[in-house]
């Protein structure tokens, strides 16, 4: 189904969806960060740079409480939101990370508390001229609802679930021509942080990045842990028992891998016990055990951890850093 | 039997005793599991009991009189708390250790005041062995409750090992070298929640040290922002003292 909206139209889609959902939707905030804000607190931002906080954070959040034990012994689980989430005005990073967990969390065995939060949700992309003074984004592969892709004042609309058609259907028909065109401004081989993640993570396959770089790479790393913090596709978690009273709480709470405490265990040894093999395993996790696992990269290429990360070792620099030493143009010893 | 506790102070400015009053709601319940023998803030007269459980001591050493003081507490309790960064590692107080006395009283004063003369302050440790301590300028209440109630557990209190800058990037706060403004939160132990950060401030690292500082990357991002060695280290010595004598 396509559709194409003009920006009453689109406001009447939004009042559409947040009847039903809690509908967050992109704002610009006095601190010059973009982020997704309750529906109606203020003007959208229909375009600028991509989201500060990362999307993936509603389904998973910072710390979650997973269930009470209450003095008689009995499990009370959270009761779950009154109304389903509506998250509009995401990139096609952020469709990415979202889908990369979503596979993640539904994998054997399934994780009902990252469900609870994801299930029902509706996703809305916002892509095309939607970037920095309206530079164009890529399109998204679909991994939504709704996507709505900016061109000249107007919306092309397409829907990609049985909710997403039914919240378009009386909208006027969109242009496929015009859809054609976006579609191939946006072929997704063109976009270089893709393929330098590619060349990267082929370099690491084929053992082509010795041990003495992630010496020196971590040798810039200060264990702030905000890459991590900042990916939409780490899913690590450590979890918490608390006592409040005579109820015993159990919540659990994002863990970085670039933590000493990481995998530290309780005889002392640890795994991941230097820097080195830290900084290693984060690279390696998304560019090499991923692809192994999925069949493609963990890393979206969202360039939130080099955003992040106050020594400049963020991913992005870092496949770029490797390209460019162990690249085949460059001799590999 | 309840556990009898007692808080003691020497130099400082006594905001870690008034966080721990601050406390009042929790404070009635800790009553019901502690009785109180010595806290010269909240409560007249010198402390009776001759055995304290635990000892919550607030202050750095640098008055005449001040050892001997602090070793007869340690050796009527059981268990010794450094309270709070002056205790821990000198505090602010130590920022006058790099200079003489004369010199201090001249630049404070402007005249030579020798009754105010003291020695460079120091850490208690630097005369008795502590046992734990609860870190900051001042303390974080939550922290003191939390290793209060492991005390009385008998479980070991924890501290966090890792930097403010964790905290910091959980809040998403700016970062402040990104305003060109440097910050001690990645050699700093967390606990705080970046406070300083939140405010609008940088961290300038009253909760000391972390175990493993990465002094390495550290120096080159401060190098990187235009400072030289002494200046870094004029940062540090905002609160922790120069060296400790052993
Ligand atoms: S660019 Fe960084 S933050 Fe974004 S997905 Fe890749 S590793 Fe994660
Ligand atoms: S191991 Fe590290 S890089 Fe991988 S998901 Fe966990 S925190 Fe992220
Ligand atoms: S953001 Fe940079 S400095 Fe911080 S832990 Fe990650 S790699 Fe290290
Ligand atoms: S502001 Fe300070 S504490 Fe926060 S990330 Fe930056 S260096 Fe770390
Ligand atoms: S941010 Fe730094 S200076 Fe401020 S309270 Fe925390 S440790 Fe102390």
């Amino acid at each position: 189904m396509l559709k194409q909206l003009m920006r009453t139209d689109l406001d009447r889609l939004l009042q559409k969806v947040a009847a039903d959902y809690h509908l967050q939707v992109p704002q610009l905030l006095t601190d010059g960060t973009r982020q997704l804000v309750p529906f109606e607190m203020g003007e959208l931002s229909l375009s600028g740079a991509p989201l500060q906080r990362k999307p993936t954070a509603y389904f998973f959040p910072q710390t979650e409480t997973l269930l009470h034990i209450t003095a008689d012994g009995s499990i009370e689980l959270p009761a779950g939101a009154a109304r389903p989430l509506a998250l509009f005005g995401l990139d096609r990073t952020d469709l990415a990370g979202i889908a990369f967990l979503d596979r993640f969390f539904s994998a054997a065995p399934a994780d009902d508390v990252y469900q609870r939060r994801r299930n029902g949700a509706l996703l809305i992309g916002l892509t095309g001229a939607a970037g920095v003074d309206h530079s164009f984004l890529s399109l998204s592969s679909g991994n939504c609802d709704i996507e709505l892709i900016a061109d000249n004042e107007c919306w092309l609309a397409l829907a990609y679930s049985e909710r997403g058609e039914k919240l378009l259907s009386r909208f006027p028909d969109g242009d496929s021509e015009q859809l054609a065109v976006l579609r191939k401004s946006s072929d997704d081989s063109k976009l270089s942080q893709l393929k330098l993640l590619q060349q990267g993570s082929r370099l690491l396959q084929e053992d082509k990045v010795p041990d003495e770089f992630w010496v020196e790479i971590a040798d810039r790393c200060i264990l702030c842990s905000g890459c991590n913090l900042a990916c939409p596709t780490c899913s690590c978690f450590c979890v918490q028992d608390r006592r409040r009273g005579e109820i015993v709480e159990r919540s659990r709470v994002w863990d970085s891998c670039q933590l000493d405490a990481f995998m530290r265990e309780a005889s002392g040894h640890n795994p991941l016990g230097t820097e080195t093999l830290r900084t290693r395993r984060r690279i390696h996790h998304k560019l090499v055990a991923d692809v192994q696992r999925w069949g493609e990269l963990g890393c979206v290429g969202c360039g939130r951890c080099d955003r992040a990360c106050p020594t400049g070792i963020g991913m992005l620099a870092v496949a770029e850093e490797m390209v460019k030493r162990y690249g085949t143009a460059a001799p590999v010893e | 039997m309840k556990a009898k506790i007692g808080f003691f102070d020497f130099a400082g400015c006594e905001g870690c005793q008034l966080t721990v009053m601050n406390l009042e709601e929790e404070l009635l319940q800790v009553l019901q599991l502690v009785e109180i023998v010595a806290f010269r803030e909240v409560m007249g007269g010198s402390a009776t009991a001759a055995r304290l459980d635990i000892a919550f001591v607030e202050g750095s050493i640098c008055r005449p009189g001040d050892r001997e003081r602090l070793l007869k507490i340690r050796r009527r309790s059981e268990i010794l708390v450094a309270l709070g960064s002056c205790a821990d590692n000198g505090g602010v107080n130590a920022l006058g250790s790099d200079r003489t006395p004369e010199v201090l009283c001249q630049q404070v004063y402007g005249a030579n005041l020798p009754h105010l003369y003291t020695e460079p302050p120091q850490p208690l440790a630097a005369v008795v062995t502590v046992d734990y301590r609860i870190p900051g300028c001042p303390i974080d209440g939550r922290e003191f409750l939390a290793t209060l109630q492991a005390l009385l557990l008998h479980q070991q209190p924890e501290l966090p090992s890792f930097s403010v800058c964790v905290e910091c990037k959980l809040a998403e706060y700016p970062c402040s070298f990104d305003d060109g403004q440097i910050c001690l939160g990645p050699i700093t132990r967390a606990g705080c929640r970046a406070i300083c950060v939140e405010g609008g401030s940088y961290c300038r690292g009253c909760r000391g040290l972390i175990d493993s500082p990465r002094t390495s990357p550290y120096h080159r991002i401060l190098e990187e922002h235009g400072l030289s060695v002494e200046e870094i280290l004029d940062q540090y010595r905002t609160f922790n003292v120069k060296e400790q004598p052993s």
